[in-house]
């Protein structure tokens, strides 16, 4: 755990500690190649389905126009 | 999370399951298959509804709201159930489970997918249907889920209704009204979920004991539940041909409802009088080719102008 001096100042030991006090640790992850693979898999498909529903509204604007168009004209 | 110093390397560690995780273990929380029979009985909903479907473009896009929306109901019922997925075999191999996706991703890829749903059926189906579909979500995720799945036997009595209004809410996006012979569809469900699932749960009852989910079969017996099973299905054997007495359906509806309907009931009776539960696999398999046939010739009548 973390000391705490007459000044209240949060000191760490470990690691640890200063990921809890929310202090820079040092510490960093790097993803190994079948991490960044599933990831970017993962990214395709988000960018993918925005794209997709970005269509979708898009499609939809599309045929209620047409709707109201042949709505109004008939 | 994998956290490595500086002088450590990733690859020296086990990689947890959800950094791995590939696009299709999220679309496999929302149950495509589930999801394949909502799709299937909404189109039905919509083209069964009188008149011509009038934009074949706007009723796909309904579909594609309703098939959205169903994945989203899949999706946070296995974020709510997660504690108990791992603890059947059925479900022990659901992502959530696995590890392969967090339950807060599963609770929020449910959530927006619910919200983007509803706004997009909204837009090509009307606010009636879409307001539909909020309530489908609703009662699937807070009522069954939440409510009823862990306390009372009665749950997919109920609960089946969830399941029953995909073609409600189908024949709502191309008609914005939903009358009597829409809720007839609605009927059709509803009734025939509890033999389906009740079956299932005969051969599954030591999945849900080890879950404490409180099934017919775990809290009243095998004998109570296969009796539950012959008086549904007499229900539903009867009540299925009745829908031909609505425009929506015609001769070749009622006399599949009931040739149909004589192989579900032979079904139940052998499963009935068995001890062993023989027959309950049979009688699942059965239902399911049950009501996709129903709302087939449903679909065919329609195509064919035979119906009404």
């Amino acid at each position: 755990m973390a000391d705490t001096d007459t000044n209240t100042t949060m000191v760490a030991d470990t690691p640890d500690d200063y990921g809890r006090e929310g202090l820079p640790t040092g510490e960093h992850h790097q993803p190994t190649e079948a991490e960044e693979k599933a990831r970017n898999k993962r990214n395709i498909a988000i960018a993918l389905s925005v794209v997709g529903f970005v269509v979708l509204i898009y499609l939809t604007t599309f045929f209620r126009l047409a709707e109201n168009l042949k709505g109004a004209a008939g | 999370m994998t956290r490595t110093t500086m002088s450590e390397t990733a690859t020296d560690q086990e990689i947890p399951a959800h950094l791995t995780a590939e696009p299709s273990d999220y679309a496999a929380l929302l149950k495509p298959r589930v999801m394949s029979l909502s799709i299937f009985t909404a189109l039905v909903g919509m083209v069964v509804a009188p008149g011509p479907v009038p934009s074949w473009g706007l009723a796909i896009l309904s579909t594609i709201a309703i098939a959205l929306g169903a994945g989203a109901s899949a999706a946070l019922n296995m974020w709510w159930d997660s504690d108990i997925d791992g603890l059947m075999a059925r479900t022990a191999k659901r992502p959530i489970p696995q590890g392969k996706v967090p339950a807060a991703e599963a609770f929020g890829l449910g959530i927006v997918l619910s919200a983007l749903s509803v706004w997009l059926l909204a837009l090509s189906g009307g606010y009636l249907a879409a307001g539909l579909l909020a309530i489908t979500i609703g009662f699937y995720v807070v009522v069954y889920s939440m409510f009823l799945k862990r306390r009372t036997p009665q749950n997919i009595v109920i609960g089946g209704a969830a399941g029953a209004l995909p073609p409600v809410v189908g024949y709502a996006a191309v008609t914005g009204t939903v009358p009597l012979e829409a809720w007839a569809l609605f009927a059709l469900i509803f009734i025939w979920t509890p033999p389906h699932f009740w079956a299932l749960s005969l051969l599954k009852k030591g999945d849900y004991e080890a879950a404490g989910v409180p099934m017919l079969p775990n809290v009243k017996g095998d004998a109570v539940t296969r009796r539950e099973i012959w008086r549904y299905s007499i229900l539903l054997v009867l009540t299925a041909p009745l829908i031909a007495f609505f425009p929506l359906a015609g001769w070749l509806y009622a006399a599949s409802s009931i040739v149909l309907g004589a192989e579900f009931l032979r079904r139940a009776w052998m499963l009935r009088g068995s001890e062993d539960n023989k027959g309950a696999a049979g009688l699942f398999g059965f239902s399911i080719l049950y009501l996709f046939a129903l709302f087939l010739v449903l679909l065919v009548e329609h195509w064919a102008g035979f119906h009404g």
